[in-house]
C-alpha cells in the first residue's frame, strides 16, 4: 500500500470517527448545520458525477431534488400515507423526473446540455408555485414528520451520515467502473466513443438517471430534516449553488463537492448573520476558485502533498501524487491527467506486487 | 471465393453544391489490404466518414460483412466489427494510455453497460487492452498522460485504440500523418505486421509508402474514383499520374 493510500484510508477512518462522535462534542445547532451540509454534500456529488466526471455541466439539479421532496412532502401530507409509502412515492417521484430530464438531454451537449437543465430546473420552479393543490405553492408543505425512529435531532444525523456514507461509497464505485470510464470518455470523446460502439445518448442517459438517483436521496434526507418544503428548493440558486461546491471543493473527486458543501453551508449559517452582503462574498469564491485554484480545495492540497513529503524526506513524494485531481481539474478540462483511478493494471504489474 | 468485408455500391456523399464523393464502388474480400490515395481534397476522408456512419450518404449502399449499414448508426457499425483511425489524432486527452485502449476494449462488451462494478475486476479488458499496446510497442507508457506522448507515440496510440475493439475491418486514415522519415519506417512496420486476417482500407497521401502496404488501390480525385488496380497498375496510369503532377 502506497504511503497516499494509507493517507487516505487514514482520513477516512477519521473522517467516520469524528462523525460518529460528534453529537456528543458539540451542540444541537452544530448538528443541524452538519446534517443539512452532509445533505448537500450528496447533492453536490450528484452534480460532480455529470459536471466533474463527464463534463456535462448541469445547473437544474435542484429540479430533481425538489420533486423527490415534494413527492415526499405530498404522501405526508395529503395522502396521509406512511413513512414506507412516503419514502416510496419520493423516490419514484425522483427517479422519474430524471428519466424524462435524460430523454430530453441526452443528445446534446456542452452549453445546450446547460441549457436544457437550466430549462428543466425552471418548469419544476415554475410548477412549485403552479401546482397549488400539490404543492401549497407559495406556502408550501408542511408537518413532515420524521419515523419516530429518527425524530430526535441526533438520530436523524446519524442515519443522514449512514447514508451520505454508503452513497458516497457508491458513487466512487461507479465513477471507476466501466460506466465511470466512459463517462470520462464522453467529455472530450463523444463521437470516437461513438466510433468504438457507445451509443453515446444511451449512455449520457443512464448516468443521468443514475445521478439523479443520489439527488432524489438527498431530496428525501432533506425534506425531513426542515420536516418542510416550499418552492425555494427548486430554485435555480439551490442548483447554483450545489455546483458551487463541486467546483470549491475540487469537481471530478467526489470528495471535493462534500468538503465545498461543509465549507459553503457552514459559511452561510454562521457568516451570514454578520455579513451583509452574502452572495457577494459567495460570487466572488467562486470567482477566485476559476481563477486561481481550478482544481478546488482538493486541488490545492494534492498538490501540497508532495511538497509537505518531500519536507520529512519521504523518498514517495514524487511517485504517487495522484491524491485527488490534478490542479485544473475543474470544467475546463485536465482532470485526472495523471490520476489512474480506474486503476487498470497489467498481469505484469500484478505479479511484481505480489 | 473470401466473403466481403466490405462493399460499397455507387456511393455519393453532397454537401451543399460539392460533391465531395461521387459514386464510389468498391468491393473488398476479408484479409485484404487497400489503399485510398488521392491529393488533398479529393474525399478520402469524407468516403471513410460515410463508410463508419458520421456522415449518411445522399445515395448508395454499403455493406459492411454481408450486412447493409446504409442508414445504421456509427455504434452498431462498430459492433459489427468496423473500426477506423482518424486523420487528426482523436484520442481521450484526459485519460490516460491505458485508459484510452481499455474505453476502446469495452466498446464492443456487455461490459460497458456495468456501474456498480470496478473495471479493474474486468480481466478480459484489461488483457485486450495490454496486447494493443504491445501489438503498437507503447506497453511501456502505459499509465502516461496522453498529453504527455510525443506525437508519433500519440499516431501509434491512435491505432491501438481501434485495434483494442478487436475489428474485423480496419479504416486508417493517414496513419503517418505529419510523421518524420524515421517514424514513417516505424509506422509501416507496424502496419505490416498487423493480423493478416485482419481487413485494412488505409488512406495515404504519399503515393510511395501506400504502394507499399497493399495489394488494391483505388485513385480518388474530386470525389470520383479515377482508377482502380494492383500498385504497378496504378504507379502505370495516366490519369493517376496527372493528378500526382498538378498537385505536386
Ligand atoms: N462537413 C463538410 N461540409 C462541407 N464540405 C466538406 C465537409 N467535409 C469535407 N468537405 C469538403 O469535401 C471535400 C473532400 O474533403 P476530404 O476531407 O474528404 O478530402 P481528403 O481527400 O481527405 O483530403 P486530405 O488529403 O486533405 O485529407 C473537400 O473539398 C472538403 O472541403
Ligand atoms: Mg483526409
Amino acid at each position: 500500500m502506497s504511503l497516499t493510500t494509507k493517507v487516505k484510508l487514514g482520513l477516512l477512518a477519521t473522517g467516520i470517527a469524528a462523525g460518529v462522535a460528534l453529537p456528543y462534542l458539540t451542540s444541537p445547532f452544530i448538528i443541524g448545520i452538519v446534517t443539512l451540509a452532509l445533505v448537500f454534500g450528496l447533492f453536490a456529488m450528484s452534480i460532480d458525477v455529470l459536471a466533474g466526471f463527464g463534463g456535462l455541466v448541469t445547473v437544474g439539479q435542484a429540479g430533481i431534488f425538489a420533486v423527490a421532496a415534494y413527492g415526499v412532502g405530498y404522501t405526508a401530507t395529503h395522502l396521509d400515507g406512511g413513512h414506507v409509502l412516503q419514502v416510496a412515492v419520493g423516490l419514484a417521484a425522483g427517479i422519474a423526473i430524471s428519466v424524462i430530464f435524460a430523454i430530453m438531454a441526452m443528445r446534446t451537449s456542452g452549453v445546450y446540455f446547460l441549457m436544457v437543465t437550466l430549462a428543466q430546473g425552471m418548469i419544476v420552479w415554475g410548477l412549485a408555485y403552479r401546482l397549488a393543490p400539490i404543492t401549497g405553492a407559495e406556502n408550501g408543505l408542511r408537518g413532515i414528520l420524521r419515523p419516530p425512529a429518527v425524530s430526535a435531532y441526533w438520530t436523524y444525523y446519524y442515519l443522514v451520515l449512514a447514508i451520505v456514507a454508503l452513497a458516497g461509497g457508491l458513487l466512487w464505485i461507479v465513477t471507476r467502473s466501466p460506466v465511470g470510464l466512459a463517462l470520462r470518455g464522453l467529455r472530450d470523446g463523444e463521437d470516437r466513443l461513438r466510433m468504438l460502439g457507445y451509443n453515446t445518448a444511451f449512455h449520457k442517459a443512464y448516468v443521468f438517471v443514475l445521478s439523479g438517483l443520489f439527488a432524489t436521496i438527498a431530496g428525501i434526507l432533506y425534506v425531513y430534516l426542515n420536516q418542510f418544503i416550499s418552492p425555494a428548493a427548486s430554485e435555480f440558486a439551490t442548483s447554483g449553488h450545489g455546483l458551487l461546491m463541486a467546483i470549491l471543493g475540487g469537481t471530478g473527486t467526489l470528495v471535493g463537492p462534500l468538503i465545498g458543501a461543509f465549507v459553503i453551508v457552514f459559511a452561510e449559517n454562521m457568516l451570514s448573520t454578520y455579513v451583509e452582503r452574502w452572495t457577494t462574498l459567495l460570487g466572488a469564491v467562486f470567482v477566485i476558485t476559476i481563477l486561481f485554484a481550478r482544481g478546488g480545495l482538493v486541488g490545492m492540497l494534492s498538490q501540497a502533498w508532495p511538497r509537505v513529503l518531500a519536507r520529512f524526506g519521504h523518498p514517495a513524494a514524487s511517485g504517487d501524487a495522484g491524491a485527488g485531481s490534478p490542479p485544473g481539474a475543474a470544467l475546463d478540462g485536465t482532470a485526472h491527467a495523471t490520476s489512474n483511478p480506474h486503476g487498470i493494471t497489467t498481469e505484469d504489474d500484478q505479479r511484481s506486487s505480489r | 471465393m473470401t466473403p466481403t468485408a466490405l462493399h460499397l455500391d455507387a456511393v455519393t456523399v453532397r454537401f451543399a453544391a460539392l460533391t465531395a464523393v461521387d459514386r464510389v464502388s468498391m468491393t473488398v474480400r476479408r484479409g485484404e489490404r487497400w489503399a485510398v490515395i488521392g491529393p488533398n481534397g479529393a474525399g478520402k476522408t469524407t468516403l471513410f466518414r460515410t463508410i463508419s456512419g458520421e456522415v449518411l450518404p445522399s445515395s448508395g449502399r454499403i455493406t459492411l460483412l454481408d450486412h447493409d449499414v446504409t442508414r445504421k448508426p456509427a455504434y452498431r457499425r462498430a459492433h459489427r466489427g468496423l473500426g477506423r483511425t482518424y486523420q487528426i489524432t482523436n484520442l481521450f486527452s484526459e485519460l490516460s494510455v491505458v485508459e484510452n485502449v481499455a474505453i476502446a476494449a469495452l466498446g464492443r462488451t456487455r461490459s460497458r453497460f456495468r456501474s456498480w462494478w470496478p473495471l479493474r475486476m474486468e480481466r478480459d479488458v484489461s488483457r485486450r487492452a495490454r496486447e494493443a499496446l504491445e501489438q503498437v510497442h507503447l506497453a511501456h507508457r502505459h499509465d502516461t498522460p496522453v498529453a504527455e506522448l510525443s506525437h508519433g507515440e500519440q499516431r501509434h496510440l491512435e491505432i491501438a485504440v481501434a485495434l483494442a475493439a478487436d475489428p474485423a475491418v480496419l479504416l486508417l486514415d493517414e496513419p503517418a500523418a505529419g510523421l518524420s522519415s524515421s517514424e514513417r519506417m516505424l509506422m509501416r512496420r507496424l502496419i505490416t505486421e498487423l493480423p493478416r486476417e485482419l481487413t485494412v482500407v488505409l488512406i495515404e497521401h504519399d503515393m510511395n509508402l501506400a504502394l507499399e502496404l497493399v495489394e488494391h488501390v483505388v485513385c480518388m480525385d474530386n470525389g470520383e474514383t479515377i482508377a482502380t488496380g494492383s500498385p504497378d497498375e496504378i504507379r502505370a496510369n495516366e490519369r493517376v499520374q496527372a493528378v500526382y503532377l498538378k498537385s505536386d
